[in-house]
């Protein structure tokens, strides 16, 4: 009778408790960064750490509907680094979908050697192309693969004033043949407030 | 009544040379405005060629479809009165550099580059039109390799293109991937047709210049629209008509 009488009491607490677990575990899970996909092989060196929180950036792409540019949301690290978040934004670019509602103007084969910022706020951003068929690649898609990174890069970080593209680590005129790349990161202070590649 | 028979041997032969001058002078008269003025020059240069198919949809080969456009413009510039130089007249290699030579000393009053284009989702269709936008490089060391477009080049170029833009019913409004450079509140519609966005076919141009692209080969209805030789015909009228206005011509 006693113990039935405790059991009873022991009841609601009991209840209680569990429903509290299982809110925290839900709250837990929902905050909980989810696991990330291993970072491409371009990474050279580790772009964050184990603990490092994510962040959301806002990838360029392009709706495939009607062809207008739309941000597409994408978790990375916050790194300590901030260079490292701009080389984990771009790498969640050129990684980006290519179907669906919105989808990366990036040619298949085209990988990232290296980023930097230079201290004048000048990003650059090393491709790699020699696995792209380039003659897949027309002009109206060159100019969206551009346009897409500069915006992708000065649109989510502030510190990028210019952002300069180059091959294997050389200037070239073209990514494809078709779109024409600037000339120097001083000839061409626009990037910012427009598109061009400078 | 004249006494003197030397005097009237003269006249006899002064006469017939006086009406032949005075019939020399009509038919200059006639003629000259014909040799004064000459008829405005047109460069076509259809894009790439021989080792260069450019790009690639399926079967269909980017120059193959640029040297059958040019041809058709070509004869319809020729139809309204207008001097045609084609740059490539069959399935030959012309480095850059030599065509913009040659479209540079044509004394041209307009060149049409034409590229078939190709993308990715195979959505877009064209027609689609590209000028250069106004060089405001400061570095004089790097103009001889990139060529200057100064902004009067460009205004004249824009105002190209939107005739053509107009003559093919097609809206003059920028679209707003234009580069921004010397655009300030121009580029703003997301779904137009004419860009102003750098093109390596356009940069070593002095004359005005526009890059024409036709049809995507990677858009289907394009394709086959285009297979058909009349409408080929009729998009280059239209070009044509665009420019003879632009030209006022």
């Amino acid at each position: 009778m006693k113990l039935r009488y405790i059991l009873k009491s022991l009841w609601m607490p009991a209840a209680l408790l569990a429903a509290l677990g299982a809110v925290m575990g839900a709250w837990k899970l929902l905050h909980t960064a989810p696991p990330l996909e291993p970072l491409p092989s371009t990474a050279a060196s580790p772009l964050y750490e184990a603990g490092d929180k994510t962040m959301t950036v806002y990838v360029k792409a392009v709706a495939a509907e009607d062809g207008k540019l739309v941000n597409q949301a994408a978790t990375i690290r916050e790194s300590k680094d901030r260079v490292n978040q701009m080389k984990q934004a771009l790498l969640a670019y050129l990684d980006g979908p290519r179907t669906g509602r919105a989808q990366v103007p990036v040619p298949e084969g085209t990988a990232l050697n290296e980023f930097y910022l230079t201290p004048t706020g000048s990003a650059v951003a090393d491709l790699s192309l020699a696995q792209v068929e380039r003659d897949k690649v027309g002009f109206y898609q060159e100019a969206l693969f551009v346009r897409c990174l500069i915006d992708t890069l000065t649109g989510n970080f502030f510190e990028i004033k210019q952002v300069k593209i180059l091959v294997d680590g050389q200037d070239q005129p073209t990514l494809f043949g078709h779109y024409a790349l600037g000339t120097s990161e001083a000839a061409m202070p626009a990037t910012v407030n427009g598109n061009s590649q400078f | 009544m004249c006494a003197d028979p030397s005097l009237e041997k003269a006249s006899r032969l002064v006469k017939p040379a006086i009406r032949f001058e005075l019939f020399f002078l009509l038919a200059i008269t006639v003629s000259v405005p014909s040799w004064g003025v000459a008829k405005p020059v047109i460069v076509v240069d259809a894009a790439h060629g021989g080792s260069d198919p450019g790009v690639k949809a399926g079967s269909e080969v980017e120059k193959d479809w640029n040297l059958r456009f040019a041809q058709a413009l070509g004869k319809a510039l020729e139809d309204l009165g207008f001097e045609v130089v084609q740059i490539r007249k069959r399935d030959e290699t012309i480095p850059l550099e030599k065509r913009a030579q040659t479209a540079d000393t044509a004394q041209a009053s307009a060149v049409l580059v034409i590229h078939a284009d190709c993308e990715w989702t195979g959505n877009r269709g064209g027609p689609m039109i590209v000028l250069e936008p106004p060089n405001q490089s400061t570095e004089s060391a790097e103009i001889p390799r990139w060529g200057v477009i100064t902004p009067y080049q460009y205004r004249l170029s824009l105002k190209l293109g939107r005739d053509i833009a107009q003559s093919l019913g097609i809206g003059t409004e920028l679209s707003n991937l234009s580069d921004s450079r010397g655009l300030a509140g121009e580029a703003d519609s997301p779904t137009a047709k004419i860009f102003c966005l750098p093109h390596q076919s356009l940069r070593y141009l002095v004359p005005p210049a526009v890059v024409l692209t036709p049809l995507f080969l990677s858009h289907r209805p394009d394709v086959r629209k285009y297979s058909a030789d009349a409408a080929v015909a009729e998009f280059a009228a239209k070009v044509a008509r665009g420019v003879a206005n632009y030209l006022q011509y």
